[in-house]
């Protein structure tokens, strides 16, 4: 029997797909372990815009318009709302796969897809409500400061709403084994990551006062 | 409990319930954006977004039953991040400071010393 067989064996047995990888020294797969060793240094970049976004948000010169003028704080809470939500779709579309449901984890996956799209339309229109409003990218330090740091995290997003849908693509067509849950539960891992650096930024960016 | 213990799941019962806590600590954050209470405000708005940090991260992401390894992962990375831009946010603030006496911003956007 092979390596990969005695994994899969091993995890068909337990009802789990915790160990359905080969043997590795932390115990831990290297797929796993590598998507929060990338998440730690992904602490970093983040940690860098918001700590740029803290040191510009007041810098604007006389009669240019700062963030902090045009931000819609229930339409931005709906968005975060949103978001937040998803991630709880996330772990149902993961615990639904692990009990064998694939077709009912599809769905929320699928779900899952259409909160972060909705969260980004959502962005898409606070920006273009932003820029008519006369703050583009070179008004001042501080909406620049705010476009880069809101403009990566979305770009996070956009980037899961893809590994989403490949997800739901994959278990459509049935290439997607009881056995490698796990494949799930990384993607879900980035899922709740982007999620868990909204709730940084909703508060320190839209909520704390100047 | 060795390093690659872990333990059940929470079921998805408990998910929904983390989930509505995590939306009401957002309310009460929202509701606290419109209410002043002078210095008050920034603590608690930050304690709102740590519990809800570690909610997402401690039963979402699973980090509470997963191997103690992830969790000194995504700790090391926390702090590190934490104590790097607490550093440069002291540095640049301090420099940004004796700056601010020499430079004025006009209207036309030109930062004149």
């Amino acid at each position: 029997m092979t390596t990969t067989a005695v994994a899969v064996d091993h995890a068909d047995q337990h009802g789990h797909d915790a160990h359905a990888h080969p043997p590795t020294s932390t115990g831990v797969s290297n797929e796993k372990v590598a998507m929060w060793a990338f998440l730690g240094s992904e602490c970093l970049l983040f940690g860098a815009l918001i700590s740029t976004f803290f040191l510009y948000r007041d810098r604007a010169p006389l009669g240019t318009v700062k963030p902090h003028d045009l931000y819609d704080i229930p339409f931005t809470s709906g968005s975060s709302f949103i978001l937040l939500m998803s991630s709880l779709t996330m772990v149902l579309a993961l615990s639904a796969f692990r009990r064998g449901e694939h077709r009912r984890s599809s769905v929320w996956l699928a779900t899952t897809a259409i909160l972060g799209a909705i969260f980004l339309g959502g962005q898409i229109y606070e920006f273009s409500v932003f820029v008519r409003e006369g703050m583009t990218m070179k008004t001042n330090p501080a909406s620049s400061a705010f476009y880069v740091l809101t403009g990566f995290h979305g770009t996070h997003v956009a980037i899961g709403v893809l590994m989403l849908l490949a997800l739901v693509g994959m278990i459509a067509r049935g290439k997607l084994p009881q056995a490698k849950a796990e494949v799930i539960e990384i993607a879900g891992l980035y899922w709740h990551f982007v999620d868990v650096v909204w709730v940084v930024v909703f508060t320190v960016v839209y909520l704390l006062p100047l | 409990m060795s390093d690659t213990a872990e333990h059940e799941h929470p079921s998805d019962k408990q998910y929904v319930g983390i989930a509505a806590v995590l939306a009401v600590v957002t309310a009460v954050e929202v509701a606290l954006s419109y209410v002043h209470l002078g210095n008050a405000n920034a603590p608690l708005l930050l304690i709102g977004m740590v519990v809800k940090f570690f909610l997402v991260a401690s039963f979402f992401m699973h980090l509470k039953f997963d191997s103690k390894v992830l969790r000194r992962l995504m700790i090391s990375g926390l702090v590190l991040a934490l104590f790097c831009y607490i550093g440069a946010l002291s540095m640049f603030r301090q420099f940004d400071k004796d700056q601010r006496q020499q430079i004025k911003y006009t209207p036309s956007g030109i930062i004149q010393s």
